[in-house]
């Protein structure tokens, strides 16, 4: 047995060691060869280097501007406090000595603290707070404001005496003593609650026209439906994807693939009918942060930087005809499953409107805009590699619309969670194709949350 | 055929090849495609097959060729390609194969024979009468020169089924040779 295998074997090998034979279609297939090798020159949109760049200034960007108005922000902060401490001035300030108060004096002409400044020299020079026996205490952890005012004048007599010669001011020692009241009574209201505005005519108010006044209480600015307020947050969407493929050549389905190959296929008709009948979607997952920015007491403004990616899949079953030179007599049957994967980086720009409601624990919101899909990557896989399915390009960038709706539960004044609803469609086909379109879109359910600042 | 034999200028193409030079490409191929034409007509039941598979192999080959570090010879380099790529090719039609397992092959005694020198062209068709598994495992082992585990471990199945396989292949190459000679006998008499 063994010297005869052996026999078969070296014929075998004699006999193909250098064999050669001329192909018949030798110069069409250098053809494809050259198509598939020398491949035509990108584009620059296209280019990783380009998208990568793009993502890059994107992200840039997004931080730059949060960086400008958080900066921004904090000074205004900065402007609203000074303002507050120049309307109140605190009991700390009364105890200025001397030359502080000059300082401060000096520094205050002609503004409207003028006339405060003089008082508080007058009042101190002649030591009219120790003869008037009312003491000033810190009371800022006093909520209510009649305990303050009946704590800080302990004998109620003296209280309303103080209170009749603001009517009644009738010799220099009371308007002296009226002076020390006004500025008591303001001190007062200003432990007592900060987020009471002291009238500014009362200030202006020469000393001898004053009058008694009753405290104005406006109604404290709830927290700052602020009309400047920003947020950063991040979300996370779970998304149902849908290609919505059309085909549009009217010599379909044939226009829809190309062989790399010479073998004689019939016309594959399973092609256009998967793709209509027989889609298959896989979920769709966006993760991303964004910011935001109120300007209007509800409306808002809101960007961000998210990524996504979705696949869809179909089965075309590829036949083979038996050409009249083949061994092979009934036409073969290939399953071909077809999968394209798509990673995208959106951009949205949005617009909204927001509710504050009275509780401060649930809002809820509306958006509507734009979106920008740079594309990362665009893979069409298929099981079977002698055929290309001629769907055209995948566009580098496209326009997507955009609305969403949820509901804010703030779990503290500062953050936030939420649940958002949200609808994109791209506003063309996302192909470059004679042969289709595809319009997909998706709707999310995404969870997140948001710092403001 | 353009001949590539020196060693500095396998380099030099290789080389070119590398810069994507269409020139250079067009040389190795003219260098190659006969020779790994009859190759993939191996490993084919038709022209076109053999056909597709060059194209392939060849589109492989330049895709590739920054990863040939003159490691082995050009030639067994181009050669594994275009092998690989019929493996590929018929990947789907092996793994259907049912493979039959080794115990259960009994060897029919062969007649001792030997087998006169024959036209390649006439033991291609022979091979290409095999079918797909056979002729597959044949070529691996009988003209490669690939050894049983290496050729398991290539297609993925177990060194038994690969030692069965051929020796059914063999069996029938065998019964094809013998007829062949049966007609050579008869012609000569006649």
């Amino acid at each position: 047995m063994k010297p005869q295998n052996k026999n078969i074997e070296d014929l075998f090998r004699s006999a193909f060691e250098d064999a050669s034979l001329e192909p018949p279609h030798k110069e069409e297939m250098w053809a494809h060869i050259q198509n598939a090798v020398q491949k035509p020159p990108v584009s620059i949109w296209k280019t990783t280097r380009f998208r990568v760049s793009s993502i890059a200034a994107s992200i840039a960007l997004l931080i730059g501007l949060l960086y400008y108005f958080n900066q921004e922000s904090v000074t205004t902060s900065a402007k609203k406090d000074d303002v507050k401490h120049t309307a109140s001035p605190s009991v700390e300030n009364r105890t200025l000595s001397d030359e502080q108060i000059t300082a401060k004096e000096n520094s205050a002409i002609g503004n409207s603290n003028e006339l405060k400044t003089q008082i508080n020299k007058t009042e101190n020079k002649e030591g009219l707070g120790s003869d008037k026996n009312v003491s000033i205490k810190s009371k800022r952890t006093k909520q209510n404001f009649n305990d303050i005012f009946q704590d800080e004048f302990e004998n109620e007599n003296e209280l309303n005496v103080l209170i009749e010669n603001i009517d009644n001011p009738t010799t220099p020692k009371q308007q002296e003593a009226l002076t020390k009241t006004y500025l008591e009574i303001k001190e007062i209201i200003s432990l007592a609650s900060p987020q009471i505005v002291i009238p500014f005519a009362l200030d202006k108010q020469p000393i001898l026209q004053l009058v008694r006044v009753e405290p104005v209480l406006f109604e404290a600015k709830k927290e700052e439906k602020a009309e400047n307020e920003w947020w950063v947050g991040f979300t996370g969407f779970y998304n149902h994807y849908k290609p919505t493929i059309i085909t549009t050549s009217p010599d379909l389905p044939t226009s829809l693939i190309k062989f790399s190959t010479m073998r004689n296929f019939t016309d594959c008709t399973n092609v256009a009918k998967a793709i209509r009948d027989d889609i298959q979607v896989s979920p769709s997952i966006t993760v991303g942060i964004d910011i935001g920015k109120l300007v209007g007491k509800n409306w808002f403004f809101k960007s961000g930087i998210s990524f996504t990616n979705f696949r869809y899949s179909f089965n075309s079953p590829i036949l083979e005809k038996p050409s009249a030179s083949s061994a092979q007599t009934n036409i073969i049957r290939y399953e071909n499953y077809v999968t394209n994967t798509t990673s995208q980086i959106l951009i949205p720009i949005q617009f909204g409107y927001q509710s504050f409601s009275k509780s401060k624990l649930l809002d809820w919101f509306v958006a509507g805009g734009f979106t920008s899909d740079i594309l990362l990557n665009n893979i069409l896989n298929t099981t079977y590699s002698e055929v290309t399915y001629n769907f055209g390009n995948y566009k580098s960038l496209n326009i997507s619309m955009t609305g969403s709706a949820g509901l804010l539960y703030h779990v503290t004044p500062q953050f936030s969670t939420l649940l958002e609803l949200n609808y994109r469609r791209t506003t063309s086909s996302v192909y470059d194709s004679p042969n289709l379109t595809s319009q997909p879109h998706w709707i999310g359910v995404g969870l997140g949350a948001r710092f403001k600042f | 055929m353009q001949q590539v034999n020196h060693d500095s200028e396998v380099r030099k193409l290789v080389s070119a090849c590398i810069r994507n030079d269409a020139k250079a490409q067009r040389t190795l191929y003219e260098h190659y495609y006969k020779k790994m034409y009859v190759v993939a007509l191996r490993y084919s039941k038709t022209t076109f097959e053999a056909e597709d598979i060059l194209q392939e192999a060849f589109i492989k080959i330049f895709q590739n060729i920054q990863n040939f570090h003159f490691e082995s010879s050009l030639d067994y380099w181009v050669k594994r390609i275009v092998v690989n790529t019929a493996l590929k090719q018929n990947r789907k039609i092996l793994e259907k194969m049912h493979m039959e397992d080794v115990a259960e092959i009994h060897d029919e005694p062969i007649a001792d024979v030997v087998f006169a020198a024959h036209n390649f062209q006439e033991l291609l068709k022979m091979i290409q009468k095999l079918s797909t598994g056979y002729q597959v495992i044949f070529n691996l082992y009988a003209i490669e020169g690939y050894k049983h585990s290496e050729i398991a471990e290539m297609l993925g199945i177990s060194e038994g089924t690969s030692k069965s396989q051929y020796a059914r292949a063999k069996v029938q190459i065998q019964k094809m040779l013998e007829k062949e000679e049966e007609k050579i006998r008869i012609n000569q008499t006649a």
